[in-house]
């Protein structure tokens, strides 16, 4: 009896504490949400009334809407560009192994550890020493350079897991080297090429720190016109913002979880 | 036209002397260890040759220099007389089945199948008809749509079986391709390889380290041993005519009984032993007689007698084996059928052989 009776004991403590930590990482969220439905115009926990306004401006602010637009195209050039070279490099360095292989990957990989703010900073003196003025291909251009190590990694995950027989196997079958790619080795990395895409994406789409350094008025990003929106402002309007941010997500993952699974876009399963 | 030269004979096809492959003084080091020793081997069409060996000594290595999937360090390989050593694997035309069938995962049963045939650029008509027909063949109709995953391992097998066999490959190499089965599968598999072999006159290498598969299934054997062939022939020859202790050891059950040459036999433990006829071995050094055990005999007429003691039986089905200790501690197996029944433990025996029955080996 005493002996079951601590257990329960036990149990009842271990999920408080499971209680107290999800409400501890979900808290931010859920007061910024409470917050975006406030009738007043400033930021105030917790609100006195209830009120859409602020999500109106929000979506009626022209920043934001040529914040979203910019981040879109960025998103979609800089995850696209990376995916391309990032495969080729990976498909190169577990391929052959040449001089300077390790070095190649050492200085890819490198941006995981380089502070944006580092990468940011490099970019804009880069351009300006160079004349270039500060245009959406710079922007994609810094982006590429930050998502690139994961789209790599991720890549390089997958293609370690496939079966290097199986492309053996097409060889002999009559498959030139092109088909073999072709046919065999992208379709098995399509996973892993698809949550790498994805996982760059939602990093360039959220990235402030270099994005802050290299945009423009007419380039900025929507966190970079976040930004400069609390800066200047300090109503509800940013906390609506988030909620939407939340609510997009949530449900892109939802979408992506019910078309690819998410733990093959994660790579965290692998279907042998 | 080709399937009429396919169902001909071989003894009715035009006679030749070209071998369908030929392996000259192949040889692959990695670094400073050799994978390979410079080898020769030639295969006749048609013919089935198994390449057996225990694990390391070179099999896969030799099988993937053929298939064009690893390049040799040294040496030439003809096929039908041209040279193709530097020939990339997707135009050599060789059929491979791989370790663990290496199926496609993502594609069906009939995808894997029409492989091969796509591309070689076969209209889908004939396609279609082709991968039905060699599914039927294989004994896999009605599962042309499953995915490699939802099947069973000896399905998965066939499926492999067909994607190599559906383009009529002239040579076929096999890496251990029943390695993974269960054993009463195993043998099924290996009446259908025979069969298809039979049925498509496609001359076929087959590796494996299992012994009892090299023997039941090939036209020759080529055993290999750390990185050489260790020895090269019919089954009958590598089993009654070993050239090593080694290849003795290695297929099937031996008796081995060491000693000295002297003049007049072996001297061992166990007193002189008599050399098999037409030995004519160096006085004074070492030597081994090598006797299986189904021609060791109980109270032999002629020839040594042995004493010693029945010190094991085992019981196997259709016969018995009897596991003798000599007076040197030696021990000796031999076979009883089940008619002739067992003895019991501890009796005293006396054991012999007809001359003839031993090989003489160097240790």
């Amino acid at each position: 009896m005493r002996y079951g009776l601590g257990l329960r004991a036990l149990r009842l403590m271990l999920r408080l504490l499971v209680l107290t930590i999800l409400g501890f990482v979900l808290l931010p969220s859920v007061v910024v949400i409470i917050a975006a439905f406030s009738d007043r115009s400033i930021l105030a926990f917790p609100p006195t009334g209830f009120s859409w306004r602020w999500f109106a401006r929000a979506l009626a602010y022209e920043d934001f809407q040529s914040g979203f637009r910019n981040g879109v195209i960025v998103m979609a050039w800089a995850s696209s560009i990376a995916l391309v070279i990032g495969s080729g490099v990976a498909i190169a360095l577990h391929r052959y192994s040449f001089t300077g292989s390790r070095l190649l990957q050492a200085m890819l990989l490198a941006p995981l550890v380089v502070p944006h703010f580092t990468l940011g900073l490099g970019c804009l003196i880069l351009a300006a020493q160079l004349g270039v003025a500060r245009t959406m291909g710079l922007v994609v251009a810094t982006h590429v350079v930050l998502v690139l190590p994961f789209v790599l990694r991720s890549v390089y995950v997958s293609l370690r897991n496939l079966d290097g027989r199986l492309e053996q196997a097409a060889a002999s079958l009559g498959a030139p080297p092109g088909r073999v790619l072709w046919t065999v080795t992208l379709p098995l990395l399509a996973p892993g090429l698809a949550g790498g895409w994805l996982f760059a994406a939602i990093l360039s789409f959220n990235e402030f720190t270099a994005s802050l350094f290299v945009t423009a008025q007419r380039t900025q990003t929507l966190p970079v016109a976040m930004y400069n929106y609390v800066r200047e402002y300090a109503d509800p309007t940013m906390a609506a913002l988030a909620a939407i941010y939340i609510a997009v997500t949530a449900l892109l993952l939802l979408v992506a979880n019910r078309f690819l699974g998410l733990g093959r876009v994660l790579a965290i399963d692998h279907g042998h | 036209m080709d399937a009429q030269v396919a169902d001909m004979p071989a003894s009715l096809a035009a006679p030749s002397r070209v071998p369908k492959l030929s392996v000259q003084r192949i040889g692959k080091r990695y670094g400073k260890l050799d994978a390979l020793l410079p080898m020769d081997l030639d295969v006749a069409p048609g013919e089935f040759v198994t390449i057996l060996g225990p694990s390391g000594s070179g099999k896969t290595t030799l099988l993937q220099i053929i298939a064009g999937l690893t390049e040799p360090t040294c040496g030439r390989l003809l096929i039908d007389g041209r040279n193709e050593t530097d020939t990339p694997p997707h135009r050599r035309g060789i059929g491979v089945v791989f370790q663990n069938y290496a199926l496609f995962p993502h594609l069906t049963v009939a995808e894997n199948v029409a492989f091969p045939l796509q591309m070689r650029r076969m209209p889908a008509a004939e396609l279609n008809r082709k991968v039905a027909a060699t599914l039927e063949m294989v004994g896999l109709g009605g599962l042309q749509h499953r995915f490699p995953r939802e099947l069973s391992g000896g399905q998965q097998q066939r499926v492999a079986l067909a994607r190599c066999f559906v383009y009529q490959p002239a040579l076929i190499i096999m890496d251990e391709p029943l390695g993974a089965l269960d054993r009463k599968l195993r043998e099924t598999m290996q009446l259908e390889i025979r069969r298809l072999h039979r049925d498509t006159g496609a001359t076929i290498l087959f590796v494996t380290h299992d012994q009892d598969e090299a023997l039941a299934l090939s036209d020759r054997i080529c055993l290999l041993n750390q990185a050489r062939i260790e020895q090269l022939g019919t089954p009958q020859d590598i089993y009654e005519r070993p050239a090593s202790l080694f290849v003795a050891d290695f297929i099937g059950l031996s008796n081995v009984l060491r000693g000295t040459l002297e003049a007049g036999g072996l001297r061992t433990a166990d007193g002189l032993l008599p050399l098999p006829p037409g030995a004519t071995p160096a006085s004074g050094s070492l030597a081994a007689l090598v006797i299986r055990p189904e021609h060791v005999e109980l109270d032999p007429a002629e020839g040594p007698a042995l004493a010693g003691r029945v010190t094991e039986t085992v019981y196997a089905g259709s016969e018995h084996r009897l596991v003798v200790t000599l007076g040197s501690g030696a021990s000796l197996i031999l076979r009883r059928t089940a008619s002739q029944g067992s003895l019991p433990l501890g009796a005293p025996v006396l054991l012999g052989w007809p001359a003839e029955r031993a090989q003489l080996l160097r240790p």
